[in-house]
């Protein structure tokens, strides 16, 4: 059989199995009464990656659950999070005739102010800008590399995707004329972030794919100083179910601490190399978050040592300060709350309204990844309750 | 584009790795992990390699599964049979893959 012991394979069998599905639901129901008998009421389970949001929604794993089980999103989807001047930078380069690369979600980014009567850089392109999409940042390189034009890479993404950057990078595999415009953010600042903020987090689904970069070791700090659960997770449906059994687990015992569900891929300590390339090309600096503002030390930025990649320095531009940040939302939107999980998107009223995936007016509707497109596409929980 | 795709690796050359992602589908990723082999399993993240697959952890996740089961006293049950019989097929196929 020609898929035998493929993992590829092995996992969407495993871990969509409907019998075993049933199962993991009999036992989070089990630890659920056994909950309710102590007196628990409600249970707030938050997730940090916009795959967990998907799988959440897509399969319909909310309403599977007991009623007072509730999963939030929180800030999950770095293209959502982009503060709107990285757009506006972009935006004007591309019209000065600068080649504009960026990832599919972030093309569509629209930004709060316009530049050259464009809002994005789909926009751009249609004024005649030379904005291209690409799937990586390598295929970028290859292609700037060929044509030698001047170029910048819109460089958004989490700790999974600056890895590509920093080992292109480091590998002197950028040709001259591409230059980075940064706007890499580190979730665990954001997560602290949000558990406070939102202040009623009983459980937290930590992200798999960014843990596999950065280690379990980086979420300690949830069980270990804010007493929550947490469980990292990988991403097929019941992977998430079984890190919500585990979270409801640890909530009845009373002891809350770090497991990792998804050890298929996920270790403590990470990927060495890649953290080892990170340090060697980024310094950690305080950084904004659209619509949040700054967070401490949450954000990637070019070393002294790298600073010929800087598109702000090549262009004679610069990253606005702390306090020249201004709150980067259309009006309306509510989309820094919905990102770290205060509220949900369809307590917007702007939701499927005047924002929609066709016509998306916040960042959220945007990117496949935001709370607001999952939900917008695909329905959450509560909305035929909330319409009818 | 936080999504990590599931890919076996065909070549590695340097920096440099072929990874089929099934369905006909290669591409050229940059190796971000180290001892990166031939015929690995691994995560690829927006044209990197992040990560590989354990296939010894592979079924870990059953631990959790079975514990759970007989915490919440079901040990004797349907469901633990089911368990116990996907976990013993699944050992078997991983085992005898290579
Ligand atoms: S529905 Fe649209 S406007 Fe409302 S929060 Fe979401 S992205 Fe913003």
């Amino acid at each position: 059989m020609a898929q035998k012991g493929d993992l590829r394979y092995l996992t969407k069998r495993l871990f969509r199995d409907e019998i075993l599905a049933s199962q993991i639901v009999n036992i989070v129901r089990g630890y659920w009464e056994l909950l309710r008998s102590k007196g628990v009421e409600e249970v707030k389970i938050m997730n940090f990656c916009g795959t967990h949001e998907y799988t959440t929604t897509h399969y319909g794993i909310r309403s599977i659950l007991p009623p007072g089980v509730n999963l939030v999103a929180g800030p999950g989807c770095p293209v959502c999070i982009t503060p709107s001047f990285y757009v506006e930078a972009a935006v004007k380069l591309a019209l000065e005739g600068v080649t504009l690369y960026t990832y599919g979600d972030a093309y569509r980014l629209p930004a709060v102010r316009e530049v050259g009567g464009c809002r994005s850089l789909s926009e751009a392109r249609m004024m005649g800008a030379d904005v291209r999409v690409v799937y990586s940042f390598l295929d970028a390189v290859r292609d700037a590399a060929k044509h030698g034009k001047p170029s910048v890479f819109l460089a958004v993404g989490f700790e999974t995707t600056c890895p590509a950057y920093a080992s292109a990078i480091a590998n002197n595999l950028v040709p001259e004329n591409l230059t980075l415009i940064v706007a890499g953010r580190l979730t665990p600042p954001a997560a602290r972030f949000s558990v406070e903020r939102v202040g009623t987090v009983s459980g937290v689904i930590a992200p798999g794919h960014v843990s596999t970069i950065t280690g379990a070791g980086v979420w300690r700090f949830l069980p270990e100083e804010y007493g929550i659960p947490t469980v990292v997770s990988g991403f097929e449906p019941l992977d998430v179910m079984i890190a919500i059994s585990l979270i409801l687990r640890q909530i009845m015992d009373g002891e809350p601490r770090l497991q990792i569900e998804y050890s298929r891929t996920v270790t403590m300590e990470g990927n060495r190399r890649a953290k080892e390339l990170l340090a060697r090309v980024f310094d950690v600096v305080d950084a904004a978050w659209r619509g949040i503002g700054f967070i401490e030390k949450s954000g990637y930025a070019l070393k002294e040592s790298v600073s010929q990649y800087d598109a702000f320095s090549r262009y004679g531009m610069r990253e606005p300060n702390r306090s020249e940040w201004s709150h980067d939302l259309l009006p309306g939107c509510i989309c820094g709350q919905v990102i770290i999980g205060a509220a949900k998107p369809t307590d917007c009223r702007l939701f499927m309204k005047r924002c929609t995936p066709g016509t998306p007016y916040g960042p959220c509707m945007v990117s496949a990844e935001g709370s607001c497109s999952i939900w917008a596409r695909m329905g959450g929980r509560g909305v035929v309750e909330e319409v009818l | 584009m936080c999504l990590g795709v599931y890919g076996k690796v065909l070549r590695v050359d340097g920096e440099l790795a072929v990874v089929d992602f099934g369905g006909g589908l290669t591409k050229d990723v940059l190796v971000g992990v180290e001892d990166v082999r031939e015929e690995d399993y691994v995560v690829v993240h927006a044209g990197v390699i992040v990560s590989r697959l354990s296939e010894k952890d592979f079924t870990a996740v059953f631990d959790f599964i079975e514990e759970a089961a007989k915490h919440l006293a079901q040990s004797k049950s349907e469901a633990a049979t089911y368990l116990a019989q996907i976990r013993s097929r699944l050992e078997e196929n991983l085992s005898t893959s290579k």
